[in-house]
């Protein structure tokens, strides 16, 4: 019976030849091209595709353009509760492409999930992986979407660290951290720093499932945005950077090298592919910092604006986005809110930060995450000429609220999605879903 | 050496079933495969493709021919290439596994979007009617499959 089935099977596939039976190569052109959730729906079509799937996933060739598969979806603070009941939280993220919200639910054996939605602060977004500070001052990695999870090196461990207090008050067990800010001559000097300023930013230089994992590096802007540090991951500590800034406004990590953003507009690079152990600093740009009049209509702001700077790479250039940040005339719902941005290209040759009118087919997302740029041609549910952004106003915030897409075009500022919260704790996040 | 329309000379491409097409050598050379033979002196004629039928042989070299046309315009290839690509799933795969073998990335590239095209947005039960392909997992496996990422089943 079952070899009757076999034969008139393969009987009908020799005559009629379906799509089940196309090789890898092919089929890898067909899937890249497909979004997450449409990746898991071909997975679940036949066997043949699935494994040429897993296979896939599993292969270090998918490495280099992991990173940026898919559109970035935004992590929304996660739901309470199921059928009008208090239940376990369920994360929560909102597609940008499908312009829906999708709710992961965990299986019932991951018990992870609530302290990580509870009492963790997430603290960085990069190459489809969070970065989580848990309030026993653990730091870990973790993919929400393959459940994979990461130790780092603990907080106490980072460099100048000279204590931490704990405490407790209504929001469960708090911590503040004393760091040294002393130079040779202040050495007894330290600064005590609340958890929630205490990492401004963590990154990561690839995907760590696909490196042998020594070679992912993290790098964090912390200690009031004063330091850098790094470890790779399996360290047990981490190494500090000597940064010659005293304020850094943002980090990114591309081809091995970091680039560090400082509070005046010059740029630091380190380089990590030397053979040595310790990085080396390989650059120091100095451009002069752009002083563009900012046409900021006073209306909005009552006249007065703060701003915040973020580093992106982008078709081979360095770009500076500069966030204005205007005062709301509601401050009980929304203290602040963002203006515009402009956007600066480092012309090295000039070694000047040239302002650019418009980003062509690129979109930036920027926030709390590692700064993106993708071309819409790839990405085209995103509109081009736009930036994507999220409430990283770390210092002021208790709800994350400033959110939206600004586009440089007309420079107008539209919302991302109508979440039916108008505060939103946790901020949200973007992320890259990466199901590896 | 220029391949100018004016001077192209013609190629005779024989098909798995035995059938001759003659193309003219500026349009066969879209195909990598091909091109390469021209290039070494080894294209025989005619030269055997043993991994393409006849049918789908003329479908490649009618997409080659309006792709080696200079004067089509942008917009006008998109149109074209729209139209082109409507077919079932039968003539699909032929033409992806041809396009394969003969190594012509725009085609290539053109009916794999198609294809992905065709799946998104889709459940896996209506991507298996489009296409005609047997569920072969047993329920087992279709259990945990769907158990390790329930949400994108939604």
């Amino acid at each position: 019976m079952a070899d009757h089935k076999y034969r008139r099977c393969t009987e009908r596939r020799r005559h009629s030849p379906d799509l089940s039976q196309l090789h890898s190569d092919p089929l890898e052109l067909i899937f890249k091209r497909l979004s997450l959730v449409d990746f898991h729906r071909f997975k679940a079509v036949c066997s043949s595709w699935n494994s040429i799937a897993q296979a896939y996933v599993s292969s270090s060739s998918s490495s280099s353009s992991a990173g940026s598969l898919h559109t970035p979806w935004l992590m929304l603070p996660p739901k309470q509760e199921k059928d009008g009941k208090p239940s376990a939280p369920i994360r929560r993220f909102f597609n940008l492409e499908e312009t829906r919200v999708y709710e992961l639910k965990d299986n019932d054996d991951d018990s992870m999930t609530e302290k990580e939605l509870g009492a963790s602060r997430c603290v960085g977004s990069s190459h489809g992986w969070l970065v989580y500070l848990d309030e026993s001052t653990d730091l870990y990695l973790l993919n929400p979407f393959s459940k994979a999870r990461i130790q780092l090196p603990a907080l106490e461990n980072l460099p100048s660290i000279v204590g931490v207090h704990r405490f407790v008050n209504g929001n469960g067990t708090r911590f503040a951290v004393d760091c040294s800010t002393g130079n040779d001559f202040e050495s007894n000097w330290y600064s005590s720093i609340s958890e929630f300023n205490i990492i401004a930013k963590a990154i990561l230089s690839s995907n760590p499932f696909h490196c042998n994992s020594s070679n992912c590096r993290v790098v964090v802007l912390w200690c009031d945005k004063s330091k850098l540090a790094f470890c790779e991951c399996g360290d047990r500590t981490w190494t500090d950077l000597d940064g010659k800034h005293q304020f850094y406004w943002d980090i990114i990590h591309h081809n091995d090298r970091l680039y560090a953003l400082s509070g005046n507009g010059s740029v630091e690079v380190w380089d990590f592919h030397q053979s040595s152990s310790f990085p080396t600093r390989t650059m120091h740009a100095k451009p002069s910092y752009p002083l563009t009049p900012v046409k900021v209509r006073p209306s909005l702001s009552k006249g007065f604006f703060s701003s915040r700077c973020y580093l992106v790479e982008s078709s081979g250039h360095l770009l500076l986005a500069v966030r204005f940040i205007g005062e709301s005339n509601h401050p009980l719902i929304c203290p602040y809110r963002t203006l515009q941005f402009h956007v600066f290209k480092l012309d090295f040759d000039l070694n000047k930060w040239v302002e650019v009118e418009s980003l062509g087919d690129r979109c930036l997302f920027l926030g709390g995450n590692h700064s993106m740029s993708l071309s819409v041609g790839e990405f085209s549910s995103c509109k081009a000429d736009s930036i994507y952004f999220t409430d990283d106003y770390w210092e002021r915030m208790n709800a994350g609220h400033d959110i939206g897409v600004f586009n440089l075009g007309d420079k107008r500022i539209k919302p991302i999605c109508q979440s039916g919260l108008e505060k939103m704790e946790p901020p949200p996040f973007w992320v890259v879903p990466n199901p590896w | 050496m220029s391949l100018s329309p004016s001077t192209s000379k013609m190629l005779s491409l024989k098909s798995s079933d035995g059938k001759v097409l003659e193309v003219e050598e500026h349009v066969a050379v879209l195909c990598e495969t091909i091109k390469s033979l021209v290039e070494d002196g080894c294209a025989d004629s005619p030269i055997p493709l043993a991994n393409v039928d006849g049918a789908t042989l003329g479908n490649v070299m009618e997409w080659c021919k309006k792709h080696a046309d200079q004067k089509a315009s942008a917009d006008d290839l998109e149109d074209w290439d729209a139209e082109f690509v409507e077919r079932d799933q039968g003539e699909l795969y032929h033409l992806i596994m041809a396009a394969n073998y003969l190594n012509i990335k725009g085609l290539l590239d053109l009916i794999c979007q198609k294809v992905a095209d065709m799946i998104k947005g889709k459940h896996p039960e209506k991507i298996r009617e489009i296409f005609n392909i047997e569920n072969d997992f047993t329920p087992e496996q279709q259990e945990q499959i769907r158990k390790d990422n329930s949400w994108a089943f939604e």
